[in-house]
């Protein structure tokens, strides 16, 4: 019977997961290390606790929240395993079978669009209200992740195998898509607000007569660049490239016209 | 003066390393994305809404390029820590009262050294990079050790072999900010005891946002959010023009 500290263990130990990154085990140490207070619960030590280990220090790499439900289903497994209900290496074996899908989906979900999401918010908070916004960024983006965190580890643990059916079960493709058309909508928002303020601020600096359509020019023009420069990222031109095109002839720009 | 530097480097760079260390080894709770690192750092050295100011730009600058599969982005998390740190000690060396305050056209004298600041780090990039390469590579050994002694029927303390490689993280990122930061800060130092505020770097500036803005909207591409993001754009510039 796993102890209720041991799975708090397995939580707080899924935060060090990449720990010891590398390029050939990848979170192989992390994964092996998270487990193991659960492992030993399971064998109470000695060496069948040993072979259950050299099972789960091996090749592992999956998106880092997405190995939540993972560890949760594979210490079922193990359970189920010594108690011969299934074969005793079934959970090292869900590990590398859903690894792959598993880090697809979760950088898409996490990394693509509740991340940006979060990030647009924070932004946009913080020129309405300064550091609150910093607050508004870290509070939306870690309620998912602390969900994905402890939900998946005790639905794992809960489900074993039927795990796969769960992480299934919340759609995340279809989240993710929809998740990005608010950060898009929040985008907007920013960017007219940034867009205003700047081409008032350019009116008076270019010390030309104040009026709207100066203004309202100058937010069209900022329009106008977002989607010539969109062309070039899509076609693969990297944003540090991209830094070096754009800046470089704004700052001479700056300098012959002061 | 050259003291003061060297110690500001220092406490500079340990807690970049520190919070460095969420970007991949611990956490991921995103307190390294330049939103909250630029502040943080802006805090240590007296002026997080400098910080705050900064890590806008460069969150939305970088928001798009993923750490997927065996892909290590651009460290958005170091330059967002030496980018602060080199503004504020420049401002510093500028002196005036209120020089952190100072205002130019309605934005904050800091951002319009921005962008001659970001052209300079960006190739920086690269050390970080070859630290965290590093690291990943010396990483390695721990699992080995850890596979040998298991193999070997001896019980290993696994936590205690995957901790070498936060400890390995933070040491070669905090070594990686040092080398690269004490120098720029010093140079700062030195150009900032004789430059104006470079008010001429406002359309640079521009160019900057309108830049972060694009690769904010490339990273959130769908069939439809170019669409919804006009509609947005459109519906806010209204009410600003029209009802503003």
């Amino acid at each position: 019977m796993i102890r209720t500290r041991s799975i708090l263990k397995v939580f707080l130990g899924s935060f060090f997961l990449q720990a010891s990154w590398s390029f050939e085990k990848m979170q192989g140490l992390g994964f092996a290390a998270a487990i193991s207070p659960a492992i030993k619960d399971v064998f109470n030590g000695g060496g069948s606790f040993i072979s259950a280990m050299r099972r789960h220090l091996a090749f592992y790499n999956a998106h880092p929240y997405m190995a939540s439900p993972v560890l949760g289903a594979s210490i079922r497994l193990e359970e189920k395993g010594k108690n011969g209900e299934c074969p005793a290496d079934a959970g090292a074996r869900l590990k590398t079978m859903v690894m792959g899908p598993y880090g697809a989906l979760g950088d898409s979900f996490f990394w693509g669009s509740v991340r940006p999401l979060a990030s647009y918010l924070g932004v946009l908070s913080a020129i309405l209200w300064g550091l609150w916004g910093i607050l508004v960024f870290l509070a939306v983006y870690n309620v998912f992740h602390l969900w994905m965190r402890w939900d998946g580890l005790v639905k794992g643990y809960r489900l074993g195998e039927g795990v796969v059916g769960y992480v299934k079960s919340l759609e995340l493709p279809k989240w993710s898509i929809r998740l990005r058309y608010v950060a898009a909508a929040v985008l907007g928002f920013f960017f007219s607000i940034a867009a205003f303020n700047l081409a008032e601020r350019g009116v008076m600096s270019w010390h030309l007569k104040y009026n709207y359509a100066w203004v309202s020019a100058g937010i069209l023009l900022a329009f106008a660049a977002v989607m010539s420069l969109n062309v070039f990222l899509k076609r693969g031109v990297s944003i540090a490239r991209l830094v070096y095109i754009v800046v470089v002839p704004l700052i001479l720009l700056g300098v012959i016209f002061r | 003066m050259t003291g003061n530097i060297l110690m500001r480097a220092i406490s500079v760079s340990l807690a970049g390393g520190a919070i460095s260390l969420d970007r991949t080894a611990a956490f991921q709770t995103m307190v390294s994305r330049p939103l909250v690192t630029a502040p943080l750092i802006g805090w240590i050295l007296g002026n997080p809404l400098m910080g705050l100011a900064i890590g806008i730009i460069l969150e939305l600058l970088f928001i798009g390029d993923l750490p997927v599969g065996t892909h290590i982005p651009v460290n958005e998390t170091g330059l967002a820590v030496v980018i602060t740190s080199i503004i504020a000690t420049a401002l510093d060396a500028m002196g005036g009262p209120g020089i952190h305050e100072v205002r130019y056209f309605g934005v904050t004298g800091a951002l319009l050294l921005f962008p001659p600041v970001l052209l300079l780090v960006i190739p920086l990039n690269a050390v970080y990079q070859w630290a965290d390469a590093l690291t990943r590579r010396i990483n390695a050994r721990f699992f080995h050790s850890a596979s040998r002694s298991l193999e070997s029927g001896i019980p290993v303390n696994l936590m205690k072999e995957n901790m070498k490689g936060l400890v390995l993280f933070f040491l070669t990122g905090s070594a990686a900010l040092f080398i690269t930061l004490l120098p720029l800060t010093i140079a700062a130092s030195y150009i900032g005891s004789f430059i104006k505020m470079p008010f001429f770097f406002f359309f640079a500036l521009a160019g900057c946002v309108v830049l972060g803005v694009t690769a904010a909207l490339n990273a959130v591409s769908t069939d439809r959010s170019l669409v919804i993001f006009t509609v947005a754009w459109l519906s806010a510039a209204l009410y600003w023009v029209v009802l503003g």
